[in-house]
């Protein structure tokens, strides 16, 4: 039976090293991928890439009964491509996703979270797909570029609370989707 | 305030406030009327739980892209690079090994650490070392053996690393980052721990505005030979005071 990603976490933490290659093999393509998309240059993608690997092990941050390794991979990728993207006043509320801001979380990772790769990416491929363009422009743009939603409105000439309004239901909308997918 | 929808516990108010905290969008007044439902609400915490984790899902939309096979080399550590702990050193080959060896001993991997952080910013960062140039900072990073022992904050996200080559404690290289700064009257202290007890005072150093430092230190002693250091650790103390290893602890690191 594979070992799961919590496994190779506590076989890394007992200084396992083999263990961050399996983590390495699961993982590389999704934070290369993110670092990719977002910084748009090999090299920096690289960089980072290895950054985010590196806090992986030394920092030993991740909380397996907080959510998936993807997700918190994305999330710590984000954030620090954002960071090199000069957009550090975003930073902490990004972090902040991931750390427990707002009281205690139900501990129960769902099927969903523990779904693979794969899986997860044809489910949120299909949730995003369902949105109103608009919808998923304005989230993509928020995610992927850290622009706030002034500078949306700027760049597609749309009024504030417009934008506002599309990134609202947009992101509803993509949880309510998501939860009928693990539920169906 | 309503809350029609029998397969929701929340309110249109409730999940329009959760979507902009997520969001980051909130005015002033939302924020607090926010606060105020949360205390009345638990359910409003889980929705405010399940949009974060949905947010954070959208990259795993992205096609995968396969990274380029010379970053796993340089990431993944090989065994070949592997050292073995203390519990698996033979004890007999102890009085044999130079005494700078036993501050690595336990490390592991140490080989690795050094691949590891042989990225473009670690490695522009240390060019940057303050007090030592170049030169003396990449002939440390030319040495088969030279070594990076990692230190963590004790009660804040500080991390980072202290460089050296076996046999030559009396230059290493601190790479640190996300310490607390200090008022222009105080100052970090760098110590190392000697299994006898005894602490060597390996210098002092301060941060820049962010935080981090990356600087040269040549310490006056080297631990006596057959004397194993045990850790590395920071303290903080005033600039006109003398340093003292028995001061609150700021970072560790355990060799």
């Amino acid at each position: 039976m594979a070992e799961t990603d919590a496994d190779l976490v506590q076989l890394l933490r007992n200084g396992q090293t083999a263990a961050l290659g399996k983590l390495y093999d699961r993982y590389a393509g999704l934070v290369y991928g993110i670092a990719l998309k977002m910084l748009t240059n090999a090299a920096e993608a690289e960089d980072l890439t290895q950054e985010i690997f590196l806090i992986l092990w030394q920092r030993d941050t991740y909380q397996a009964s907080r959510g998936s390794m993807g997700s918190y991979l994305s999330t710590l990728t984000r954030s620090r491509a954002l960071d090199r993207l000069r957009v550090g006043s975003n930073r902490q509320r990004i972090l902040n996703q991931w750390s427990d801001d707002v009281g205690p979380r139900n501990t129960t990772v769902t099927p969903f979270e523990q779904a693979s790769i794969e899986e997860r990416k044809e489910y949120v491929r299909k949730g995003l797909a369902e949105l109103p363009e608009k919808h998923r422009q304005v989230l993509e743009l928020m995610y992927f570029e850290g622009l706030s939603q002034s500078q949306i409105s700027q760049r597609l000439e749309t009024p504030l609370g417009t934008v506002k309004t599309w990134a609202r239901k947009g992101l509803l909308q993509l949880n309510q989707n998501l939860k009928s997918f693990q539920e169906s | 305030m309503t809350r029609p929808q029998q397969f929701n516990p929340l309110s249109e108010e409730e999940q329009e406030l959760a979507t902009g905290y997520v969001l980051g969008d909130l005015t002033t007044e939302e924020v607090t009327r926010l606060e105020a439902l949360l205390t009345e609400n638990p359910a409003l915490i889980q929705e405010i739980h399940a949009l974060q984790t949905s947010y954070a899902l959208m990259p795993q939309a992205l096609d995968l892209v396969e990274a380029p096979a010379s970053l796993q080399e340089k990431i993944v550590p090989t065994p070949a690079v592997a050292t073995p702990s203390v519990a698996t050193a033979p004890p007999q080959r102890r009085s044999r090994r130079s005494r700078l060896a036993w501050i690595l001993t336990g490390l592991g991997a140490i080989a690795t650490l050094l691949l590891l952080t042989d990225n473009l910013r670690l490695r522009s960062q240390l060019r940057l070392a303050q007090g030592g140039s170049p030169d003396q900072v990449a002939n440390i990073l030319r040495q088969p053996n030279s070594r990076l022992i990692s230190l963590t904050g004790s009660d804040s996200d500080a991390a980072g690393t202290l460089l050296f080559t076996p046999g030559n404690w009396q230059e290493v290289i601190v790479s640190l980052g996300d310490l607390p700064p200090l008022p222009p009257d105080e100052v970090y202290h760098m110590w190392l721990q000697l299994e006898n007890g005894d602490v060597i005072y390996c210098g002092e150093f301060q941060t820049g505005e962010d935080g981090s430092v990356f600087v040269r230190l040549t310490p006056l002693e080297s631990p006596p030979e057959g004397v194993r250091a045990t850790e590395l650790y920071v303290t903080v103390d005033a600039d006109e005071a003398a340093p003292d290893p028995t001061g609150e602890r700021i970072m560790e690191g355990v060799i």
